[in-house]
C-alpha cells in the first residue's frame, strides 16, 4: 500500500471486504493480508487523509494499491456514533473533523480552545489569562435557556465529564482540559441532532468526539515533543491618570477612590495594574512508545506540562498524564482492545470580580504604590477597603487538584462473517480536593476562613451493540446496528469550612475551634438506558440513506413518563457519480464532486436529577434567620412531578462542491432548530413561595448557515499552499416562555455589583443582556428628577445581544521542502460585550469616561414631576458617576468584534538525509506565537471573556468583561523528534 | 448450524437480561441530600423563627426608617433611601414573607392535619395570618386565595385578592386556629422535640396569641365606621394576652451562625462592621421619650435608658432628624455633629442587642388595643385602666424598678392623663405614643401612624417628614403628603405582570390601602 503521488509505504489503511465487516489494517511497511471468501470480493480502502478506492480483486492474490491524497479535506473516514466509522460522503449532515497536527500545532493546553477558529458554527470562547481557565464551547447557539449548552465529550467511545465547578468569583476549569492534547489522534464534531442521535439527549447540542492514537504493526518508536512557553499580559485596560485619590475633588489619604484634585507636575503616578502582571513561562514534554505486531499493537504516552500565570502567586496549572493503550487479537474472530489514562491536574488561582480579586488594581489610586502590601507590623495595607491585590493573590489562592482515570475496554466478536458484536465498557473517574483559604486579615473574613471540598464524580458507560451488512444485486449496500447503552452519573460533593484562625499563621480546618466548623454534603445520582437502532442503506455508494431511532429510560423523570422515542433520517446523494452512472458525465476538471445531503431529527433529552419534589432545608441566606430546623427549601427548584422529557426537532440540508481539480472544495449547510416544552429551570414570581422552578415550556430557535471552504491553490512537490475558510451565522431566538414570563434570567452570570447579567428574552435574543438602565417614559425619553439628573429604573431592561452576527476562521498552510507556516485568523463580528471591568473603574474614579468630572451637563429629559423639558444643567461629580452614570448599564455595552490571528507556527524539519547517522528518524523544531494580532475597538482587555466562567448554563456568561485576569499573548518554542 | 443457533440465542439471552431489572437501577431519584417530609414537631421551629427573623424581620428593615425610629449617618445610600421614602420595586419584604416564612407555616397546617394533631394546624394558621396581616397592612392586595397551599403545582400567575377580602380571610383563619387549638384530640404535642420556643408546647398561650392577633387586625379598622367593632375587639382583647410572660417572642442568641442573633445587632443591621444601617435612634422618639403627650412637658422616661444609650461626651441623650445624616445635627438643627454626641443604634438596649427578641405582638400591646376600642366606645375609665396596664406592663418587661414605674404613673396622672382620656384625640395621642414606645421597630406601628394620619396632633410636634425627601413622589410643601403604602417586588411585577396592581412608585407610594380610607 503505497501513496500514489510520493511512493511512500502507507501504515495503517483500512482495508474491508466489501459488504461486510470484515478487514484488516496495513503494518509498518504498508503489507496486509486477508482472508477472502472468494476472489471475487471487492475490497474498500480507505485511510485518513486519501481517497477512499474500491478495488475488485478480480481473482489476484496480490494487489499494490496505490491511494491518492485526499487534496481537500472531506472525503474521508469520521467517525459518528460509538465508533462506528463512516465515509464522510455517506452523511446526511454536516460533520467535521480536526487531525492531530491542527490540534498540536495551536499549542493550547486546553483542547477545547486547540479548536478555536477551525470549525464552522462553533464558538469557543475562553474565559480569560489565568492559566486553567475554563472555555466554553458552543455549537450553533444554543438550545436550553437554563441547563449547559456545551456538547457532549466522548473519548474513546464513551462520554466524559466536561463540567465546570466553581463560584461565580473562582470559576474552575472546564474539565476536558485533563485531556492531554498529545495523545489525540482526531476530533470529529458532530454539529447537530441528527449526527449526534445516537448518543442519545446529552448530544442534543452536539457532540466532540475524541480519538486517542493507537500503535501500528512494526518497529517501536519512541516520540518526544518539548515547548517552552513565555506569555505577558495581552492588553490592559486605559486607566485615568489625571485626578488623584479623594473624595469630592480633595485629597484624603483615606479615601478609597480617585476622586481628589488632579495631580501635581512632578508627582508620581504609578501603574499599579501595569506592574502587578509579570511574563510567565510554561514548559510542557510529552513522551510516546508505540508500536506492534501483526495481531498485537500498543501505544504509551507521559506528559508533563507546568504553566505559569501573569500573576506572581498562586497562577499555575500542571498537568502530569500518562495513557496506555493497546490491542490484540484472540483468534481470528476476536479482538480485544483497553486504553487508560491516569491524569493529575493541580491548579492554583485567585479570586476574581470584585474589588478584592485579582483585578484590585482598578480600584487602586495611582498616587500610592499598590506594591506596598504589608504594614511595618506586616499586616495586609490596603487603602481601598479592598484587599490589596498583592496581598491577596498570596493570601487568599484556590487550590483544585484532581485525579482523574479513564478506563475503556472494548471486545469485538465476529462470530459469522456477516455479524459484528462491539462490547465496551468504560469509567471516567476523577476526585477534585479543592481548598479555598483567606487568611487572617483578609477583608471578608478577618479572622481567616477555610474551605476544604472533595468532589468526586464517575461515568461508567455500557455500550453493546450489534452489526450485520449485506449486499444486494451488487448495487444495494445495508448495514444494520442495533444497540444497547446504559449510562451512570454518580457525584457527591463534601465540603467543610472553618473559620476565625486561632493561630494565624496556620491555614487548616483543625486550627479553628469546633463551633467553627461546618459541613455538607451533596450526592446526585443518574441512570439512563437506551436501545438504539441505526440503520444504513446506499445504491452503489452513490446514494445513501440513513435511519436511526433510539429510545431512552431515564432516572430523572417520573416513572410514567421516563420512557422516550426520538428518530432521525438523513439523505445523501453524490450527484457526479450518480448522473455519471445514468450516462450523464457532468464530471470534469471544473466541478469534479458534487454532494447534496438533507437530515431531520429530533432528540429527548431528560430532566436533572432530584427536581420532581420539593426538599426541606435548614439553610437560609446571610440576610435571613437561621432557622435552626427544617423549613421549605426555597434555594432550590420548585419540584415538579409532572415534568415530561423535552424535544429538540432539527432539520439542515447541504451540499459540497468541488471544482478545478479538487483544488477547491466548498461545503455549504442551513440548519434550524426547535427545542419546545423546555425543562426549564426558571424564576418565578415571589408569591408562588418559591424563587425558582422547574417546568415544561418555552420554545428556542436556532438558525444559521455555515460555509466551509477548502482551498488547495499551490500543490507542488516543493511547495505546497493550502487555505481553509470557514464561516457560520447562527441566530439564537427564544420563541416563547412559559407563563407571562419575558425573561429568563441566569443570576449566574451577574456582572461586578450586580448591573448587568445574562438573560434569555421572549421574543428576542436567547443570549441577550439584562441590565440596570435610566428611567425612560413610553417615547424613550428620560425621566429626570427635578435637580434634572437622571434617575435609575428599579427594572432590569434588554441591552443587548452577545451572540455574534458572524464567526469565521481562515487557516493558511504553506509548506516549502521541509519548512512549513501555517496560521489561523479568528473572526468574531458583532456581539456585545458588557464591560464590567470599565464600571469598576468609573466607580473607582479611575476611568478614563470620568475626566468630564465638573463640568455640567443639561440632560435632554423630562422633569417627571412636572412634565416639562429640562432646562437645567447639572454637575458631573463623583456622586453622579458612582451613583447614576455607572448604573446605566448601557454605557457599558460595546461591540466585540474582533480579528484575531489566533496562532501562527513556524516549523522546520530536519531532512532524512542529515539524520541518517543519528539514531533519530525524524526531528523537526517549531516557533508559535499566540493571540500576536488583535484588531477589535472594544476598550477593554480582550473581548473574548466570560466573566463566570464556562459552568454557567443556558446563556452562559461569555461577553461578561467581569474583573478576570486580563488574556495573555504568548510565543512557544519546542522540538519533536522520533526514535 | 446448531452452533449458530446457540451463538443467536445467547445474544438474544443477553440483550433481554440487560432489559429487564430496569426498574430499581432506574429508581435513584428521590433526593439522597435532603427530605421531603419531617414530621410537623420538626418543623414549628423553622416556622417560627423565619416569620420573625425573615417575613417580620425584612417587614420592619426599612419601615423602621419610615417610622423614624433610627437615622443613617450619611445622606446617600440604600438606608437614606429609605428613610427619605426613595422606595422602589427593589424592596424585597414581599419574598421574604412569601417564599421564607409562608410556606413553613401552611406545611405545618397540612402536616398537622395529616398527622391528627390539630395543634399544630392552630399554630400554622396563626403564623399564616399573621404574615397576610404584615403584608396587607404594607401593599393592600395580595396574594391569598392563589398562594401556596403545600399541595399543588405551581402556579406561574397567581391572582391578587383585594384587601377587604384578605382581612375577612386573616380573622376566618384566626378562627379556625383558635378552633383548632381548642380541640382536645391532639396527637403529637407541638413542643415535642423543643421547637415552640414561643409558649414550649402551652396551648392556651397560642390560643391567645391567636386572639391577640385578632384584636390587632380588627383594631385596624378604626376608619371604617361601618366595619369597626370595639365589643368584638375588647372581646378578642379579653381573650387575648392578660398577663405578663405571654408575649410572642422569643430570644435570638449568640449561636455558631452570626444569623442565629438578632439581626439588629448583627447581621442585618450592618453592610459590614463600619456600616451600619442607622447610625442612631430619631431625635423624634427621643422627644416621645423625654415629653408627656398633649402638653409636651417634659419628663424623662424611665425606659430611655434602657432602649437606648446616651452620648459618650456628654451622657446626654440625643437623636437625629432623618434625611440630614450627621451632619444635619440633633434634630436637625445643626447643633452636635460629632459621632460622640449620640449614642449608638445597634447593641445599644432592650431591642438591638445581641439576643434581643422582635416581638410578634405583646401583652402590653392588646392592653393599649383594648384601651384604644374602649375609648372610641366611650368607656374612658375602662380605656383608663387598660392604658395603665399597658403602660406598666411594658416598663416591667424591660426592668423598670417598681418605684421608677409609679413615679412615672405619677407624674403622667398629674400631668392630667385622666381629663385627657376625655378628648378623643388627647386619648389617642397617649396610647399611640405608648404603643411607639413600647413596640419599638415593629412593622405595627406604622400601622397606627397611618391610622392616625400621622397627625402632629397625636404624635407631637416633633413628628415631621423627612428633610431631602423624595420630592420627585412626594409634594415638597404639603407637609400633610405622606408614604401610605409600599411599592410591590419588582420580581413579582416583571415575572407576575398581569396581576401585580399599577406599580410605579409615584402611585404606589402614596395610594393608602383599603383601612387607610374612610368606608
Amino acid at each position: 500500500m503505497t501513496d500514489a503521488e510520493s511512493g511512500d509505504v502507507l501504515t495503517g489503511v483500512n482495508i474491508v471486504i466489501s459488504g461486510t465487516l470484515e478487514g484488516t489494517t496495513t503494518d509498518l511497511d504498508g503489507n496486509f493480508e486477508l482472508t477472502v471468501p472468494t476472489l471475487n470480493e471487492t475490497l474498500v480502502v480507505s485511510f485518513i487523509g486519501y481517497q477512499r478506492q474500491r478495488v475488485a480483486i478480480e481473482g489476484r492474490s496480490t494487489l499494490d494499491i496505490r491511494l491518492a491524497p485526499e487534496l481537500i479535506i472531506g472525503d474521508e473516514l469520521v467517525i459518528t456514533a460509538f465508533g462506528l466509522e463512516r465515509e464522510t460522503k455517506s452523511l446526511g449532515y454536516a460533520i467535521q473533523q480536526v487531525r492531530s497536527d491542527r490540534i498540536i500545532e495551536t499549542r493550547q493546553p486546553n483542547i477545547v480552545n486547540a479548536l478555536q477558529g477551525q470549525v464552522a458554527g462553533v464558538q469557543i470562547t475562553n474565559s480569560g489569562g489565568a492559566p486553567g481557565a475554563s472555555s466554553m464551547m458552543l455549537i450553533r447557539g444554543g438550545t436550553s435557556l437554563s441547563s449547559d449548552n456545551q456538547p457532549l465529550f466522548v473519548v474513546d467511545g464513551i462520554p466524559i465529564d466536561n463540567s465546570t465547578t466553581g463560584e461565580l468569583n473562582s470559576p474552575g476549569s472546564n474539565r476536558a482540559i485533563d485531556i492531554n492534547p498529545a495523545d489525540i489522534e482526531s476530533i470529529t464534531i458532530l454539529k447537530g441532532p441528527a449526527a449526534a442521535a445516537l448518543y442519545g439527549q446529552r448530544a442534543g447540542s452536539g457532540a466532540v468526539v475524541i480519538t486517542t492514537r493507537r500503535g501500528a504493526e512494526g518497529r517501536a518508536v519512541i516520540d518526544y515533543a518539548s515547548t517552552v512557553s513565555f506569555d505577558r499580559v495581552g492588553n490592559i485596560p486605559t486607566l485615568q491618570s489625571r485626578y488623584k485619590q479623594g473624595e469630592q475633588g480633595v485629597f484624603d489619604p483615606n479615601a478609597t477612590g480617585s476622586w481628589g484634585p488632579a495631580f501635581q507636575s512632578g508627582e508620581t503616578v504609578y501603574d499599579n495594574l501595569g506592574d502587578f502582571f509579570q511574563t510567565s513561562f510554561t514548559q510542557n514534554h510529552d513522551i510516546s512508545l508505540s508500536g506492534g505486531t501483526a495481531n498485537s499493537r500498543f501505544y504509551a504516552s507521559a506528559s508533563v506540562m507546568d504553566q505559569g500565570g501573569i500573576v506572581e502567586h498562586n497562577n499555575s496549572f500542571n498537568r502530569n498524564s500518562f495513557r496506555l493503550t493497546a490491542d490484540t487479537r484472540a483468534g481470528s474472530n476476536l479482538r480485544l482492545e483497553g486504553t487508560a489514562s491516569y491524569v493529575e491536574t493541580d491548579r492554583r488561582y485567585v479570586s476574581q470580580g470584585s474589588a478584592g480579586g485579582v483585578m484590585g488594581a482598578l480600584f487602586w489610586p495611582r498616587n500610592d504604590n499598590m506594591r506596598d502590601y504589608l504594614n511595618a507590623d506586616g499586616t495586609q495595607r490596603t487603602i481601598t477597603g479592598s484587599d490589596n491585590p498583592y496581598w491577596g493573590t498570596i493570601n487568599k489562592p484556590f487550590k483544585s487538584d484532581v485525579s482523574r482515570s479513564m478506563i475503556v475496554g472494548s471486545v469485538f466478536y465476529d462470530p459469522f462473517d456477516f455479524l459484528n458484536i462491539t462490547y465496551r465498557l468504560g469509567t471516567d473517574r476523577y476526585t477534585d480536593s479543592r481548598e479555598n483559604y483567606q487568611a487572617t486579615g483578609a477583608m471578608a473574613a478577618m479572622g481567616g476562613i477555610i474551605t476544604n471540598s472533595e468532589i468526586n464524580n464517575q461515568i461508567t458507560t455500557s455500550t453493546l451493540m450489534v452489526s450485520t451488512g449485506r449486499t444486494f444485486a451488487d448495487a444495494i449496500n445495508t448495514r444494520l446496528t442495533v444497540g444497547h447503552n446504559v449510562e451512570m452519573l454518580d457525584r457527591s460533593v463534601m465540603s467543610q469550612t472553618g473559620q476565625n484562625f486561632i493561630d494565624p499563621d496556620f491555614p487548616n480546618i483543625n486550627n479553628v475551634v469546633e463551633q467553627d466548623r461546618r459541613t455538607s454534603r451533596n450526592e446526585t445520582q443518574r441512570r439512563l438506558i437506551g436501545a438504539f437502532v441505526d440503520f444504513d442503506i446506499d445504491w452503489k455508494d452513490m446514494v445513501f440513506l440513513n435511519f436511526r431511532g433510539r429510545n431512552d429510560w431515564s432516572s430523572t423523570l417520573p416513572v410514567n413518563n421516563r420512557s422516550f422515542f426520538y428518530p432521525a433520517v438523513s439523505a445523501s446523494v453524490v450527484l457526479t457519480e450518480v448522473m455519471n452512472e445514468l450516462g450523464y458525465n457532468i464530471q470534469g476538471p471544473a466541478l469534479s464532486y458534487i454532494k447534496l445531503r438533507g437530515s431531520w431529527a429530533r432528540v429527548g433529552k431528560d430532566a436533572p436529577p432530584h427536581i420532581l419534589a420539593n426538599t426541606l432545608a435548614t439553610a437560609t441566606n446571610t440576610f435571613t434567620v437561621a432557622p435552626l430546623g427544617f423549613i421549605s427549601n426555597v434555594n432550590n427548584f420548585y419540584g415538579n412531578p409532572a415534568l415530561k422529557p423535552e424535544f429538540t426537532n432539527s432539520f439542515e440540508f447541504g451540499a459540497d462542491f468541488r471544482f478545478l481539480d479538487e483544488r477547491l472544495g466548498l461545503d455549504f449547510s442551513y440548519y434550524r432548530t426547535e427545542t419546545d416544552e423546555q425543562i426549564l429551570g426558571t424564576r418565578t414570581p415571589p408569591s408562588t413561595s418559591s424563587f425558582l422552578a422547574y417546568l415544561n415550556g418555552g420554545s428556542i430557535r436556532n438558525e444559521g448557515v455555515e460555509i466551509i471552504l477548502n482551498t488547495h491553490p499551490v500543490r507542488r512537490s516543493r511547495f505546497d499552499w493550502r487555505l481553509d475558510l470557514n464561516f457560520a451565522k447562527n441566530t439564537a431566538s427564544v420563541i416563547d416562555l412559559p407563563g407571562t414570563l419575558d425573561r429568563v434570567e441566569l443570576s449566574d452570570s451577574w456582572a461586578a455589583f450586580s448591573v448587568a447579567q445574562g438573560s434569555a428574552f421572549v421574543d428576542g435574543p436567547l443570549f441577550g443582556i439584562n441590565g440596570r438602565v435610566w428611567r425612560t417614559n413610553d417615547d424613550g425619553e428620560l425621566l429626570l428628577d427635578n435637580r434634572g439628573y437622571p434617575q435609575v429604573s428599579p427594572v432590569l431592561e434588554y441591552i443587548g445581544n452577545r451572540e455574534p452576527d458572524w464567526i469565521g476562521g481562515m487557516t493558511n498552510t504553506f509548506s516549502y521542502q521541509t519548512w512549513s507556516l501555517s496560521f489561523t485568523w479568528d473572526v468574531r463580528i458583532g456581539g456585545k460585550i458588557f464591560n464590567a471591568t470599565e464600571n469598576a473603574l468609573v466607580r473607582s474614579g479611575l476611568s478614563t469616561k470620568t475626566l468630564e468630572r465638573g463640568q455640567t451637563k443639561v440632560f435632554d429629559g423630562i422633569i417627571e414631576s412636572t412634565g416639562e423639558r429640562n432646562t437645567q444643567a447639572v454637575l458631573l461629580d463623583q456622586d453622579y458617576y458612582t451613583s447614576l452614570y455607572a448604573l446605566n448599564a448601557r454605557e457599558f455595552v460595546e461591540d466585540g468584534t474582533w480579528y484575531r490571528l489566533r496562532f501562527v507556527t513556524l516549523s522546520y524539519a530536519v531532512p532524512a538525509q542529515r539524520l541518517a547517522n543519528l539514531p533519530i528518524s525524524s526531528l523537526q523544531f517549531y516557533v508559535t506565537g499566540r493571540n500576536l494580532l488583535l484588531f477589535t475597538n472594544y476598550s477593554g482587555v480582550d473581548p473574548e471573556v466570560s466573566g463566570a466562567g464556562a459552568g454557567v448554563g443556558g446563556a452562559g456568561s461569555f461577553g461578561f468583561d467581569n474583573l478576570g485576569v486580563p488574556a495573555t499573548r504568548g510565543v512557544d518554542f519546542g522540538l519533536r523528534l522520533r526514535i | 448450524m446448531k452452533n449458530k443457533h446457540l451463538k443467536i440465542g445467547s445474544i438474544l439471552l443477553l440483550v433481554l437480561f440487560l432489559g429487564s431489572a430496569c426498574e430499581d437501577f432506574l429508581s435513584v431519584n428521590d433526593n439522597p441530600n435532603l427530605p421531603s417530609q419531617v414530621p410537623p414537631e420538626n418543623r414549628i421551629l423553622g416556622a417560627i423563627r423565619t416569620s420573625n427573623g425573615a417575613s417580620m424581620w425584612r417587614g420592619t428593615r426599612e419601615v423602621s426608617a419610615v417610622m423614624q425610629y433610627g437615622v443613617t449617618r450619611n445622606t446617600t445610600g440604600a438606608f437614606w433611601n429609605a428613610e427619605t421614602w426613595r422606595f422602589t420595586s427593589a424592596y424585597f419584604f414581599w419574598q421574604n414573607a412569601y417564599t421564607w416564612a409562608l410556606p413553613n407555616a401552611v406545611d405545618l397546617i397540612r402536616l398537622g392535619e395529616e398527622d391528627g394533631s390539630p395543634h399544630f394546624v392552630g399554630v400554622g394558621k396563626t403564623l399564616q395570618a399573621l404574615n397576610f396581616g404584615m403584608l396587607a397592612d404594607q401593599f393592600g392586595a395580595i396574594v391569598v386565595s392563589d398562594s401556596y397551599d403545600g399541595i399543588s403545582q405551581v402556579n406561574l400567575t397567581p391572582g391578587f385578592d383585594p384587601q377587604d377580602e384578605v382581612y375577612e380571610t386573616i380573622i376566618r383563619i384566626l378562627d379556625e386556629a383558635i378552633a383548632a387549638f381548642r380541640q382536645a384530640e391532639n396527637n403529637t404535642p407541638i413542643n415535642r422535640t423543643g421547637g415552640d420556643v414561643l409558649y414550649q408546647g402551652d396551648i392556651e398561650k397560642w390560643e391567645r396569641f391567636a386572639w391577640s392577633l385578632k384584636a390587632r387586625y380588627l383594631n385596624h379598622l378604626s376608619k371604617k365606621s361601618n366595619l369597626y367593632d370595639p365589643a368584638a375587639i375588647i372581646e378578642a382583647a379579653t381573650n387575648g394576652f392578660n398577663a405578663d410572660g405571654m408575649d410572642a417572642e422569643f430570644n435570638y442568641s449568640a449561636g455558631s451562625l452570626q444569623t442565629e442573633e438578632n439581626p439588629w445587632y448583627s447581621w442585618g443591621g450592618f453592610v459590614n462592621v463600619d456600616n451600619p444601617r442607622f447610625f442612631t435612634w430619631s431625635q423624634f422618639f427621643v422627644d416621645l421619650l423625654t415629653k408627656f403627650p398633649v402638653t409636651e412637658n417634659e419628663y424623662q422616661d424611665p425606659r430611655i435608658s434602657r432602649i437606648m444609650q446616651p452620648a459618650s461626651s456628654d451622657g446626654e441623650y440625643r437623636g437625629l432628624r432623618p434625611g440630614m445624616g450627621l451632619a444635619g445635627g440633633q434634630g436637625g438643627s445643626g447643633e452636635f455633629t460629632n459621632p460622640e454626641d449620640y449614642g449608638r443604634f445597634s447593641n445599644s438596649g432592650f431591642y438591638t442587642q445581641i439576643d434581643s427578641p422582635m416581638p410578634f405582638i405583646t401583652y402590653s400591646e392588646v392592653k393599649l388595643i383594648e384601651a384604644e376600642a374602649r375609648l372610641r366606645s366611650g368607656d374612658v375609665p375602662g380605656a383608663l385602666a387598660a392604658f395603665e396596664e399597658g403602660v406598666r406592663a411594658n416598663m416591667r418587661k424591660l426592668g423598670v424598678a417598681p418605684t421608677e414605674i409609679e413615679d412615672y404613673w405619677a407624674a403622667l396622672v398629674a400631668d392630667g392623663v385622666s381629663s385627657h382620656f376625655t378628648n378623643l384625640t388627647n386619648g389617642l395621642s397617649h396610647i399611640m405614643r405608648q404603643k411607639y414606645i413600647a413596640l419599638p421597630l415593629n412593622p405595627e406601628i406604622w400601622v397606627d401612624m397611618r391610622r392616625m394620619d400621622y397627625s402632629q396632633s397625636i404624635y407631637g410636634p416633633s413628628l415631621q417628614r423627612p428633610a431631602n425627601l423624595n420630592t420627585i413622589i412626594f409634594s415638597e410643601t404639603d407637609e400633610t403628603d405622606w408614604i401610605r403604602a409600599m411599592v410591590y417586588e419588582g420580581n413579582e411585577e416583571v415575572r407576575n405582570p398581569n396581576n401585580v396592581p399599577p406599580n410605579t412608585p409615584a402611585i404606589r407610594l402614596r395610594s393608602r390601602v383599603w383601612w387607610d380610607t374612610a368606608e
